[in-house]
């Protein structure tokens, strides 16, 4: 049965072909889908990260630290710091602000940023991929994103900073790319110069006072998605309905061979063959077509992935278990084939 | 109404491993749109081993019906169909899976060649169905298309050969596993006149090597060979 189903591929091998393109292309976009929702999980885990705290205090009244709505008074971040050392709690300033090259031109198509203001050598303030890390008031280490090489000059709003350095993947809020500067010139973008906080890092435990609370890096990174959770809803739906025309193109495909081929299948029931063997050959059939047009859809997702405009970034989890799952979708799909092919009569071979 | 022109003893003698063929009041009906059609009713025939016995009849007459009911792919609505001690209406599931594979070598009337295979896998296919060796089933294969007069078509797909060359195929795929009865629904229908003739020899040498033929047909140069005819009429 295995030879026969076999062949039957190579037979019908230009509508397999079709299938499999037409499969893989859908499943592409399903890997891309994935790679996108992972995206954003990624910039806010990587924004969370490069801060180095186990800890963030934040006002009780708000969320997280990057959609605070009310920030936390010099006094609070006074009181957080004396318990633990100026070594082990910092504050930050989370923002969004225009920017520009020094000569005022845009940076590609980034026209704002998130300002991430940090006190320079002190938790928050970011490690950096290449250049050096914050030392004076005018330094800014950007997100690789944005193109820029250590030396170059920006304007954030109207103040001039330089880039010293660089940082991988510090984006958030689907794809806007981290600037990171000092904390003062923050205060004076963000709260008009008063010496406020939309949170304080830590890296001991603490006792929050009253007023604040603390949240571990998974609540934080949870904070930083909050704006995305939708549009994570809508991908993860868009998932569900790529994979379900992906089913539908195997199972079609599979029953369309079952009904074309009713008169083999019934010569072959009339020549011994069990209904259950037959069924196997179909279903080892969609498997097939499964893992091509999975294999092919790795290969389709990893080019065009890069042609999104925002950073779709494939987990490896998910290349590796999709030829599993789309094997068990092909296997799935083809039940109805299965079905169909147990209902057909060998006496059915008789006749012109 | 059945009509038997025959030279054969008409007392069967059920032996269990024989290869005759016995047919027993036998009726088969089903329903067509919304009324039931019973194309074959009270009909009992002898077919011995090395005979071949044709049955005869207009569209309709139920020739079909006997070859499928005797393939075991029909469930007759009543009768009993025996070949040697086998009572084949009685088998169910895999048993009747079995007997189809062992016993029965069909003859379509359209050859029925799967067109994905070669004439040599084609062949095959029932070898393997019984548990041959894919080595063993191809040589096995090739020997009998060669005996066919088809040595040199064997990697050849069905729409490669003549009508009469992929009747050939089809009698060598039905007689490949060795089978007690071959079962052949007009043969010839779709055969000119010399392709005729050789068919004709092909199942005369089949039914001497001890085979039970049972054909359907309405060829008149096909009746000079049988050794019973059975007319059938409504």
């Amino acid at each position: 049965m295995i030879r026969i189903a076999l062949r039957d591929l190579q037979w019908r091998s230009r509508r397999v072909g079709i299938a499999v393109v037409g499969a893989s292309l859908v499943l592409a976009l399903a890997l891309v889908m994935s790679g996108l929702s992972a995206g954003f999980d990624n910039e806010s885990r990587r924004t969370v990260k490069l801060a180095r705290a186990t800890g963030w205090v934040v006002d009780e009244g708000g969320t997280g630290p990057f959609l605070q709505p009310s920030p936390l008074t010099a006094v609070k971040v006074a009181e957080i710091v004396e318990q633990v050392g100026a070594a082990h709690a910092a504050p930050i300033v989370f923002g969004r602000q225009s920017i520009r090259r020094g000569d005022q031109t845009l940076i590609g198509e980034h026209e704002h940023v998130n300002l991430v203001g940090a006190s320079p050598g002190r938790l928050g303030s970011p490690k950096v991929r290449s250049g050096r890390s914050l030392l004076s008031a005018t330094d800014a280490v950007v997100d690789a994103s944005l193109g820029l090489k250590p030396g170059a000059e920006i304007l954030l709003g109207t103040t001039r900073f330089r880039v010293v350095g660089t940082v991988d993947g510090a984006r958030l809020l689907a794809g806007v790319p981290n600037v990171y500067i000092g904390i003062d010139n923050a205060q004076a973008m963000t709260f008009r110069g008063q010496h406020l906080a939309t949170a304080v890092v830590v890296d001991r435990p603490i006792t929050p006072p009253s007023g604040t609370k603390i949240l571990t890096n998974a609540e934080a990174k949870h904070d930083g998605l909050r704006p995305v959770v939708n549009a994570q809803k809508t991908i993860a739906l868009v998932r569900s309905l790529l994979w379900f025309v992906a089913a539908l193109i195997v199972g079609s495909v599979m029953y369309l061979s079952v009904l074309e081929r009713t008169k083999d299948v019934a010569v072959l029931k009339g020549m011994g063959a069990r209904s259950r063997s037959l069924a196997g050959s179909v279903t080892m059939q969609a498997a097939i077509l499964g893992l091509g047009a999975s294999i092919l859809g790795v290969l389709i997702a990893l080019v065009i992935a890069p042609l999104f405009p925002l950073s779709a970034e494939i987990p490896l989890t998910a290349v590796a278990t999709l030829p599993l799952v789309s094997i068990a979708v092909g296997v799935a799909a083809s039940l109805g084939a299965a079905r169909r092919l147990f209902s057909i009569q060998p006496a059915l071979a008789f006749g012109s | 109404m059945t009509i038997t022109d025959s030279t054969i003893d008409p007392r069967p003698s059920v032996v269990a491993g024989g290869r005759d063929v016995h047919v027993v009041d036998l009726s088969v009906s089903y329903v067509r749109g919304s009324t039931r059609v019973t194309p074959v009713s009270g009909l009992t025939f002898y077919s011995p081993s090395s005979r071949i016995t044709a049955l005869v009849g207009r569209s309709g007459s139920g020739k079909t019906s006997i070859l499928s009911t005797v393939a075991g792919m029909l469930k007759p609505h009543s009768g009993a169909v025996w070949l040697g001690g086998i009572d084949v209406t009685a088998l169910r599931g895999a048993e009747l899976d079995a007997y189809r594979r062992r016993h029965v070598g069909v003859v379509h009337q359209a050859y029925n060649l799967i067109p994905s295979l070669t004439a040599m896998e084609n062949v095959s296919v029932p070898l393997t169905l019984v548990g041959m060796g894919r080595r063993e089933a191809r040589s096995r294969a090739g020997a009998l298309l060669e005996r066919l007069g088809l040595g040199d078509v064997h990697q050849r797909r069905p729409h490669e050969l003549s009508g009469g060359q992929q009747q050939r195929v089809a009698v060598a795929r039905a007689l490949a596993p060795g089978p007690s009865v071959i079962l052949a629904d007009e043969p010839t229908s779709n055969l000119d006149g010399s392709s005729v003739a050789e068919v004709r020899d092909l199942f005369r040498a089949i039914a001497d090597d001890g085979c039970t033929v049972i054909l359907s047909t309405h060829d008149d140069r096909l009746l000079s060979l049988v050794d019973q005819t059975i007319h059938l009429g409504r």
